[in-house]
């Protein structure tokens, strides 16, 4: 019966929708400011999770080139052979893709993440300006040797196609660096994003837990 | 950092890689295996020194052996995790499992026997080593986002006392 009452009072006395639009964007309840929060920390985990995964898979795919491709463009003959098995579809083309895409979802994962921590901020810019300066060091750097490897007719000595070959790899060596150490900042951040975006159960579970280690 | 939270994390890496290495496969070096016999001429005459499968022969054991270790090192703490690890590690086994008896005959067909069968039938045997490297993705795929999501719960799990207090207060 008091229920009752006190719902029909309610009722009788629940405000006008200004009333309740100013009473939402004045003071919003504790469970509200919870699930937005919740909502927020979830997509900044989901948009650090994707670069993760892209900029490790571009690694995996730069490194299988370093270990596989590159120790056979010894000598004319294989480099022809190389040429003629890619004739439409080459690395480029997945590359091409990959890169941009992987900048593309750094990009989202630091804006998504551009808040809460200055750390992972800084560790996602971090990343996506070594993976800029992995794409300035391929155009500048890998492509005019992919030209002349892939590209241009087979005219000169093999001892220049060697050498070309050579800083081919030494400076796929350094953008493997810089794609690892960006993998790392990544993963990083993901460890920080994970932890500040914990369920409050599992916190609070963790303080009692670390607060108990304290106490022993 | 504590070694729960390291192994996770070069397992996944090198999950990662594996399926970088696959995806790789799939979109460059499959579709030129059309063609044959001269695209499968081509492709001996320049894998001379190292071949793909120099390298998997590195990374696959290297993650099945990091998947064993965070399963080890995140055996008792979260039932879940343990739950999930051991998933990603029995997916792994799987895809050199699909390797060894759906790539490997096929691998001696296309790159190790005499080229005396006729086209039709060298690009069917490449169309079902393509096939059977999406299915290898897809394994690897579902393994990568299970050792990902248990680094999730071991990153949160493994958080600092002193940091959960602090960010726990700071929340409230």
């Amino acid at each position: 019966m008091k229920t009752a009452i006190s719902q029909s009072t309610q009722h009788a006395a629940s405000p006008s929708a200004s009333d309740r639009k100013e009473e939402y964007s004045g003071n919003r309840s504790g469970p509200d400011l919870g699930l937005e929060r919740s909502r927020r920390g979830t997509l900044g985990l989901v948009s650090s999770f994707l670069p993760l995964l892209l900029l490790s898979m571009l690694f995996g795919a730069s490194s299988f080139q370093l270990a596989v491709d590159a120790p056979n463009w010894t000598g004319v003959p294989a480099l022809e052979h190389y040429r003629a098995f890619y004739p439409v579809i080459n690395p480029g083309t997945f590359f091409r893709t990959l890169l941009p895409t992987a900048l593309f979802a750094l990009l989202a994962a630091l804006v998504c993440n551009w808040r809460p921590i200055p750390a992972t901020r800084w560790r996602l810019a971090g990343a996506l300006a070594l993976m800029i300066l992995v794409g300035v060091l391929t155009f500048t750097f890998h492509f005019p040797r992919n030209k002349i490897l892939f590209g241009d007719p087979l005219t000169r000595p093999a001892a220049y196609y060697n050498q070309v070959v050579t800083e081919w790899v030494a400076g796929d060596y350094l953008r493997l660096v810089m794609i690892l150490t960006a993998v790392v900042l990544v993963a990083v951040a993901m460890i920080r994003i994970a932890r500040d975006t914990a369920p409050r159960e599992l916190r609070d579970s963790n303080s009692s837990d670390a607060l108990k280690g304290l106490l022993q | 950092m504590n070694p729960r939270l390291i192994s996770a994390a070069i397992a996944l890496s090198l999950s990662a890689i594996l399926l970088g290495t696959g995806v790789y496969e799939s979109v460059v070096v499959a579709p030129n295996l059309q063609g044959a016999p001269s695209s499968l001429e081509h492709a001996r005459g320049f894998y001379h020194a190292t071949n793909p499968g120099t390298f998997f022969r590195v990374i696959s054991p290297g993650t099945q052996l990091f998947l064993l270790l965070a399963l080890v090192c995140n055996w008792s703490p979260i039932p879940f995790t343990r739950w999930r690890l051991a998933g990603a590690l029995a997916l792994a086994i799987l895809g050199d499992v699909i390797t060894f008896k759906f790539h490997y005959p096929r691998n001696t067909i296309l790159f190790i026997d005499p080229l005396t069968r006729s086209a039709a039938d060298l690009d069917r045997v490449a169309t079902e080593w393509a096939a059977g490297n999406y299915i290898r993705i897809a394994v690897i795929l579902i393994a990568v986002v299970l050792v990902m999501v248990s680094m999730i719960r071991i990153a949160r799990d493994t958080a600092p006392g002193a940091y959960v207090c602090s960010n726990s207060s700071t929340t409230r």
